[in-house]
């Protein structure tokens, strides 16, 4: 029986079939590691929960979207997941808080963020739940987020 | 009527004295005087009054911030008092001590063209200056309500102002206690995730997955024709397993490399 070695033309086309196999392994693997991964929205609930500022069930159904599990926050959701401890997540919807009442009143306030800094050094949760209620609400209802207890 | 002049007398001699003799109490006391309303805005003087000096005043243990509305129950009870032949020095003594105060906040809102615009002042009382003064406006159209939020935030100011320039700026011990929680930061929710991809490196993942099948590709390939010469190894064989082993390495390393920076 005569032995033949294999064509270089061959072994290319073989190569580049199993390429290709290798490619696909490698984009269904990633793409499955990726559904293990927790929703983003549900992450930054977590921290929400942890760290006493709403309970898990009440920052999902004001924070997330049902159907894809997002965050509708994305700039919030960052800084949340960025944050090293309770009190830097505190200060985390100061931004969008103050972006809201500049939005809904037609007036910047630039130290709008720089007091609400301060603010939160004294009155950390309050401060958190009176702005994420300021970005999840509608211009007409801003001023029903105000809570003061004292 | 006679009996009510001495009191209201009173109230601005007590006024002057704190003035003059300094109040030399660790927490500066504010006392929200009044907030003047325009016509055309939908609030009321004494209610957006009483908003600011409530959330101006809430962080008790720093500031002191007492309401004109207070200080005028206490004058009123008082010279009812003086009224009925009741009257004594100690309730005198209450409504002196009560409106001895370092500073003097007051506002005004006012409607002009549609715009309404919203603010607040300290008034230094020791040393007769207005020292700051805070403004908001409200664009025309928007909701009347917003006033109530402008009131917060202008009453938000004066206090983060009040914490900066009058006390000593330490956490409060319901901060220092969040500060204690740590937290792990999430690598997922570090950055927005882009619309397309998840990580810069993502390409990695695609060149990786082709390297590393390719290696395998030509591994197989020179096995095979090993294989076929009856454990012959060739020039071409050698070859192929060295070029495939190099680009498997390559491959993997690439995809360890998305999966670690995904």
């Amino acid at each position: 029986m005569a032995h033949q070695s294999i064509t270089p033309v061959a072994s290319w086309r073989l190569s580049r079939v199993l390429g290709v196999v290798g490619l696909v392994v490698a984009t269904s693997a990633s793409t499955c590691l990726d559904a293990l991964d927790p929703p983003e929205c549900q992450a930054n609930c977590d921290i929400e929960d942890e760290c006493g500022f709403r309970s898990l069930a009440e920052c999902e159904a004001a924070a997330c979207n049902p159907a894809t599990g997002a965050a509708d926050n994305p700039g919030l959701a960052a800084c949340l997941g960025a944050a090293g401890d309770c009190l830097e997540a505190a200060a985390c919807a100061c931004d969008d808080g103050c972006e809201k009442v500049e939005a809904c009143s037609g007036s910047p306030d630039p130290e709008c963020v720089s007091t609400c800094d301060t603010i939160v050094e004294q009155e950390p949760e309050a401060t958190y739940r009176e702005n994420t209620c300021r970005i999840e609400s509608s211009c007409e209802d801003l001023a029903l987020c105000s809570s003061v207890s004292g | 009527m006679t009996r009510v002049l001495p009191v209201a007398l009173a109230l601005l001699a007590s006024l002057s004295a704190a003035a003059q003799s300094g109040v030399s109490d660790a927490k500066p006391v504010f006392l929200v005087t009044d907030v003047v309303v325009g016509e055309g805005v939908d609030i009321d003087r004494e209610v957006a009054r009483d908003v600011l000096a409530t959330r101006f005043g809430r962080i008790k243990d720093k500031i002191e911030v007492r309401s004109m509305t207070e200080a005028k129950a206490g004058i009123d009870a008082a010279a009812l008092a003086q009224l009925l032949g009741e009257g004594d020095d100690d309730a005198l003594a209450k409504v002196e001590s009560y409106v001895q105060v370092d500073r003097i906040v007051f506002g005004r809102i006012a409607k002009v063209a549609g715009v309404i615009d919203v603010q607040v002042k300290v008034f230094n009382v020791k040393e007769s200056v207005t020292e700051v003064g805070f403004a908001r406006r409200l664009a025309p159209g928007s909701s009347p309500t917003m006033v109530l939020t402008l009131l917060d935030t202008l009453a938000d100011s004066l206090l983060a102002w009040t914490l900066n320039t009058y006390t000593d700026g330490s956490r409060s011990a319901a901060a220092d206690k969040l500060a204690g929680k740590k937290l792990t930061p999430k690598k997922d929710v570090v950055e927005p995730a882009p619309a397309s991809s998840g990580s810069r490196f993502s390409w990695l993942g695609t060149v990786g997955g082709l390297g590393l099948g390719l290696g395998a590709g030509a591994a197989g390939a020179a096995g095979y024709s090993v294989l076929e010469n009856d454990g012959v190894v060739g020039e071409t064989e050698v070859a192929l397993l060295v070029t495939g082993g190099v680009i498997g390495v390559l491959g993997a390393g690439a995809l360890v490399v998305d999966v670690l920076t995904e």
